[in-house]
């Protein structure tokens, strides 16, 4: 799968060391109430998926906000998103609208997951 | 039927399975060419040059009774491509279910061909279809075979 969307790189800032997430597992396991699990593989591929808060103005909410209603299609379409850190692009789908906390004037908190596909 | 080797049977059995051991599922409608393809996997998978879509499909093993055997298959509508062999089929959908190993994905451990078939289907408003899994030629099957089809329900599959 590929896209042609990238997701607003002058967005990715402010971070305030939110990013969190990882590498999801590629296997499944058992819980026995004694001893320990037990594990098998079951995917072919591991996938990341992360979630951030971003420090935006109004305009750069405004902005992110089109990005996600118009470019993305409500969240339909997948983007191309660079890990801020290890600068690798991952094809992602966005897990649900922005989420916004409001801090203070021309100030928001706002929250995204991503998942890769 | 694929001629399994003592080597697969053993690593399928082996304790853990280190590699994927991937389910994949044909959808064909009796004289039809067309056919839809799903893997169970988090990624398409390749086998014997055809795609097979990443795909959430559960399936209830079946239970023994006095009645036809069947296990229940329930799959995500979500890239309806059980549903577009649903909305097209005028004839009885044919099944065919592999199992490979990732590691040595042109050979496959199982391979039912054209021999399971879904007898009957329903699908759900949360973007779900279930469906009936028999072997063919179930003595319950109604004769002639009739499927609800698009003629009586427009685009119901794609729900």
């Amino acid at each position: 799968m590929t896209t042609a969307i990238d997701f607003p790189t002058t967005l990715m800032k402010g971070l305030q060391g939110s990013l969190s997430g990882g590498r999801q597992e590629t296997w499944v396991e058992d819980q026995a109430s004694v001893g320990s699990p037990r594990r098998r593989a079951r995917f072919t591929r591991s996938l990341r998926a992360y979630k951030f808060t971003l420090r935006l103005t109004t305009a750069e909410f405004a902005t992110l906000e089109t990005f996600y209603d118009t470019t993305l299609e409500n969240g339909i379409l997948t983007c191309n998103w660079v890990h801020p850190l290890s600068a690798v692009s991952y094809e992602v789908l966005l897990d649900g609208a922005p989420q916004e906390k409001h801090l203070q004037a021309d100030l928001y908190d706002v929250s995204i997951g991503v998942s890769e596909v | 039927m694929p001629t399994v080797t003592d080597t697969q049977r053993h690593k399928l059995n082996r304790d853990p399975v280190s590699d994927p051991h991937v389910v994949l599922l044909e959808f064909q409608e009796d004289g039809q060419s067309a056919v839809e393809r799903a893997a169970l996997n988090n990624e398409d998978v390749t086998y014997e040059g055809n795609v097979f879509s990443r795909s959430d499909i559960e399936v209830a093993l079946p239970s023994t009774g006095d009645g036809e055997i069947s296990a229940q298959l329930v799959s995500s509508n979500i890239d309806r491509y059980i549903s577009r062999a649903l909305d097209r089929a005028t004839q009885r959908i044919n099944v065919r279910i592999i199992l490979i190993d990732t590691s040595a994905p042109t050979v496959a451990i199982i391979d039912t061909l054209n021999l399971m078939v879904m007898p009957a289907a329903s699908a759900s408003e949360d973007g779900s279809i279930s469906a009936q899994l028999s072997a063919r030629a179930g003595l319950l099957e109604p004769v002639p075979f009739q499927r609800t089809t698009k003629a009586h329900f427009p685009g119901v599959w794609l729900a």
